[in-house]
């Protein structure tokens, strides 16, 4: 049986009401949440990034809904919320691009767009990768958190 | 220079942030994203026409993406033939979206219209990327976008066949992009360079080394591009996806879509593979060959047809053959038709299928048989049906004609008169069954019986801007071939 | 001598899935077409410059640029980031494109249906 069938017919609520999972989850998903922080903002020094950061991130708020029920789940990151953060996850990786174009080198640059490089290996370094980094991580999130809810929901 | 140096770019990208933008438009209506979808189309058309400007002047604009020179970053790149490609792509999607501003409000719900927009918008966004776009791997990405958006545009109508119609289209298409990206690994596995520019010069020499490699992803590319413009034994996902599709997503993925993808056979056939590589192994011949039968073949698939748009699709089969003749014959006046053609049959066909979308707004009428009579209740209507008829099967003094009349004149010319005795054998196969439908149109006697719904004005003034368009395209050809004339003695 | 015992072996084989398996004759001419694509493209890999070895053609300027010059160039002392996010910026925007079309579509489709 699908899971969209699962959840209609319980009206709307996910047939997993178990204690253990609830509890490990609720104990769990902070600590995925931190990690999927980590991983984006460490992008560019690690491992990772953005794409794989924003999925960790992504399926923790779905583990979320899952142990709990889709409306706990949907509190935490409502419909609109989550394509507002998906149209200006990308709308903030254009725009970054447009730096370069307003300062007169070139779509899409980094150092020579004047953005502070800081020094390699620190945190707060890179420039622009830093920031759209962040950006794609929290698209790639809201992408995950979106297409969940408009599947099991189907239509709405 | 200013901001105007920055303008390959900035015709891509403002494309991908409008389409951004419009979802979180929503909220205050559905005129402002219309609205911001209009003015960066024309936005886009005014850089593209000061771009063509700046290149017949100055030359070939290259753009440097992030300031990465080539190989190791991407780059865009202007000359005369992609600004043309640029500028037929532009303005058809101007003039099929304020077309689509009246259509979709029947075809589509009402809480969906908004996300046609975007789709749109990227899918436009997308085609232009190709077209300027002077990497492979960029190439690929656009591709997907490009892909995925016109799957959209086709799925997004509330009707069971275009979901099984835009899921074979997914697939097929999806297979094609696979194949791309197949031939592109071969392709960096034997030269190290994704830049066109770099690629042509070091597959001369890798072409010694690695032909196998080189010549599977040259056929690879084959079987990529073509299935995605619908060359002939690769065109069965084409007939229902377009004749199930709203109205102007037909005409956009029948006019423009499908063009893009024959343009980018192009380049990778005269910017990418060395010139030794087609004289050791004929390809050309290939395409040639399957073009000549798919203008056959899809006259002949068409004249079965009852569905008024299902016909226009297999259609459209027949007449992308002619820009593949074009590509194959290897000539430059041949190239000057296949061209040609690709400007005459965007704008013929988006007509035509803007016509059958009038009818079928204004009457509910799909079947050919029943439309005796109509053109008494839809004069205007049917009279840009006949205009477009006439350019399809290439009468003189419709831009249909000029194009094959390259095409021939240039088969003689490297003395294959066989090609002439096709493209013949075509234009009368396209004459058996366009012009039925306008004779009983007009002559029949019966009165139509149907009810009318009023058609919109500025459904009506879509048609005539085409009839205008193609009438002159037909006698006024000099300023269009020149261009493309200049263009193409770049490549030969 | 090769040739003959290989053309026993596909008659056998075709026998054997024909007769005792059952399978369809149009799904055999599928397979010996996909076994005949296989055929070609290992045919064509197996020509392929060795993975990893130095005197590639793809270890050439570009990836030794990357390399020696991406920390200083980029700021980023991850070599993948800094490729995808600067040098090859504008692939990652279609990249994050294609999830925004991909999202776009879904929603149109499952509203309107």
């Amino acid at each position: 049986m699908p899971l969209s069938d699962l959840t209609r017919s319980r009206g709307g609520k996910i047939p997993i009401d178990d204690q253990i999972v609830r509890i490990t989850s609720r104990l769990v998903v902070p600590f995925i949440q931190v990690y999927g922080i980590y991983v984006i903002l460490n992008g560019h020094l690690s491992p990772g990034g953005s794409f794989s950061g924003g999925a960790i991130f992504g399926a923790s708020l779905v583990l979320l809904a899952l142990s709990f029920n889709l409306e706990a789940g949907a509190r935490q990151i409502p419909h609109h919320a989550a394509s507002l953060l998906e149209s200006g996850g990308a709308l903030g990786y254009a725009l970054t691009g447009l730096v370069g174009v307003f300062v007169g080198s070139s779509y899409l640059a980094n150092r020579i767009a004047g953005f502070p490089m800081g020094q390699p290996g620190e945190l707060f370094s890179a420039g622009a990768i830093l920031v759209i980094t962040v950006f794609v991580g929290i698209k790639v999130a809201s992408t995950i958190v979106t297409l969940f809810y408009y599947i099991i929901e189907g239509e709405k | 220079m200013g901001v105007s140096e920055h303008f390959p770019a900035l015709i891509v990208v403002i494309f991908f942030i409008t389409a951004f933008i419009s979802p979180l438009l929503y909220r205050w209506g559905r005129k402002f994203s219309a609205a911001l979808v209009i003015v960066t189309i024309a936005a886009a058309l005014g850089m593209t026409v000061s771009l063509l400007v700046t290149v017949q002047q100055a030359g070939t604009v290259f753009y440097h993406m992030g300031g990465w020179p080539p190989p190791w970053g991407i780059e865009f790149k202007a000359d005369p033939l992609r600004l043309f490609m640029l500028l037929v792509v532009i303005s058809v999607s101007l003039w099929i979206f304020i077309f689509a501003l009246r259509d979709l409000q029947h075809e589509l719900k009402k809480r969906v219209i908004g996300w046609y927009y975007t789709l749109y918008s990227i899918l436009v966004g997308s085609m232009a990327g190709i077209v300027l776009t002077n990497d492979l791997f960029n190439l690929f990405v656009l591709m997907e976008i490009c892909a995925i958006s016109a799957c959209a545009i086709i799925s997004i109508k509330e009707d069971r066949e275009c979901l099984e119609a835009s899921f074979k289209y997914l697939i097929l298409s999806a297979m094609g992009t696979g194949c791309f990206l197949l031939g592109v690994v071969m392709l960096y596995m034997a030269t190290g360079y994704l830049n066109y520019s770099f690629l042509h010069l070091e597959l001369a020499e890798a072409f010694n080394y690695y032909p196998r490699n080189i010549f599977t992803a040259a056929a690879l590319f084959i079987v990529a591009f073509g299935t995605k413009a619908a060359l002939f034994p690769l065109h069965v996902w084409l007939p229902d996806a377009h004749a199930s599709a709203p109205s102007p997503s037909s005409a956009m993925l029948s006019g423009v879509v499908i063009k893009i993808y024959a343009f980018a056979l192009f380049l990778m056939f005269y910017e990418v593979f060395p010139r030794t590589l087609l004289e050791a192994i004929p390809l050309n011949e290939i395409i040639l060959w399957l073009a000549a039968l798919g203008t056959l073949f899809g006259s002949i698939f068409a004249m079965l047809q009852s569905d008024l748009k299902k016909m226009l699709a297999f259609s459209s089969i027949g007449q992308i053959a002619y820009i593949f003749m074009g590509i194959g014959l290897n000539h430059e006046s041949a190239l000057v038709g296949g061209f040609y053609h690709i400007m005459v049959h965007a704008v013929t066909k988006a007509m035509l299928f803007m016509a059958a979308g009038v009818i079928i707004y204004s009457t509910g009428v799909r079947d050919i048989k029943k439309l005796a009579g109509i053109g008494r209740v839809l004069p205007i209507t049917m009279i840009a049906f006949t205009i477009g008829s006439a350019s399809m099967v290439g009468i003189p003094g419709t831009g249909g004609l000029i194009s094959k009349w390259f095409l021939a004149i240039s088969a003689l010319e490297i003395g294959r008169p066989v090609f002439v005795i096709v493209i013949l054998a075509s234009s009368l196969l396209n004459a058996i069954y366009y012009m039925p439908i306008v004779i009983n149109a007009f002559m029949q006697q019966e009165d139509f019986k149907k009810d009318i719904k009023p058609v919109p004005r500025v459904m009506l003034a879509c048609l005539v801007i085409g009839m205008i368009f193609i009438v002159i395209s037909g006698f006024y050809t000099t300023p269009v071939v020149t261009l493309l004339e200049q263009a193409l003695a770049l490549y030969f | 001598m090769f040739y003959i015992l290989f053309a026993i072996f596909l008659i056998i084989v075709t026998l054997f899935l024909r007769l005792i398996i059952g399978v369809e004759p149009r799904t055999l001419v599928t397979l010996y077409l996909l076994g005949f694509i296989i055929f070609l493209l290992s045919f064509t890999v197996a020509e392929m410059p060795t993975f990893g070895s130095p005197d590639n053609p793809a270890f050439n300027e570009v990836p030794r640029r990357y390399l020696e010059q991406g920390v200083a160039e980029t700021g980023a002392v991850n070599i993948v980031s800094s490729v995808i996010i600067d040098y090859r910026a504008f692939d990652t925007l279609g990249e994050a494109t294609v999830l925004f079309v991909a999202i776009a579509a879904v929603i149109a489709t499952l509203r309107s249906h």
